[in-house]
């Protein structure tokens, strides 16, 4: 009996390491994108929002100025200046919606940059941690 | 049949005569291999147990203090570009 646990120890150890649901969903939605020529398509893991949150992001760059247009039409961009956020829908982020507990996505678009980034918020402390992290830094 | 109790001497002979029997057994019958390849295969077991418990959570913990991995669809765009883009854009939200 001793042998078989010193012996699958390790294995729980592995499995336990591996798999986890939100890497998944952030996956899906950066596999959604990932394939499109005109897009510059990133995923930043983990990103630090404070000592003990950090979230998963999405970016969507355009490669030239009709794949912004076409975007700023798939995402339903009114303004053509500055800086747009919303909540988001996990599996189609151009559509709003609002907090209700449940997995959700920040959307930023910038036309400046012409660039999207998806912050996907699995929970209360993620979400409170972004706000944070925009209340502080812009302070700093 | 008179029964007589052993001389301490006596009582110590006779032991160390069984232990040397005992141990020869042992050793005969191949015991005293079998008990030490037992501990060295649980050590060496426990070992590697050691080392998955510190070394696995390592590899899964964060590569930079920032983010834990970047990946993109373009080849030759630096992590830390992405990193920076994707905090700047948070800041002009």
């Amino acid at each position: 009996m001793k042998r078989l646990y010193i012996l699958l120890l390790p294995l729980v150890l592995l499995l336990s390491c591996t798999g986890e649901p939100e890497e998944v969903a952030v996956d899906a939605l950066y596999q959604s994108y990932a394939s499109r020529q005109e897009l510059k398509v990133a995923k930043v893991s983990g990103l630090k929002l404070c000592d003990t949150v950090r979230i998963d992001v999405v970016l969507l760059q355009a490669e030239d100025e009709a794949a912004w247009r076409q975007m700023a039409v798939e995402f339903g961009l009114r303004d053509t200046t500055g800086t747009t956020s919303w909540l988001g829908d996990t599996l189609d982020p151009a559509q709003r919606t609002a907090w209700d507990g449940q997995p959700v996505v920040r959307v930023i678009a910038s036309h400046e940059r012409q660039t999207i980034g998806l912050y996907r918020i699995e929970n209360e402390a993620q979400y409170d941690a972004l706000i944070d992290y925009q209340l502080n830094h812009i302070k700093n | 049949m008179e029964q007589r109790r052993l001389t301490d001497n006596e009582f110590d002979q006779l032991w160390q005569e069984a232990s040397a029997r005992s141990q020869g057994l042992r050793l005969s019958e191949g015991y005293g291999q079998w008990q030490r390849n037992r501990r060295r295969t649980l050590g060496t077991l426990a070992m590697l147990t050691v080392v998955a418990a510190v070394a696995l959570p390592l590899l899964g913990s964060p590569r930079s203090d920032v983010y834990e991995h970047v990946y993109c669809n373009r080849i030759g765009v630096a992590d830390s570009q992405w990193v920076t883009l994707a905090e700047d854009l948070l800041l002009e939200a």
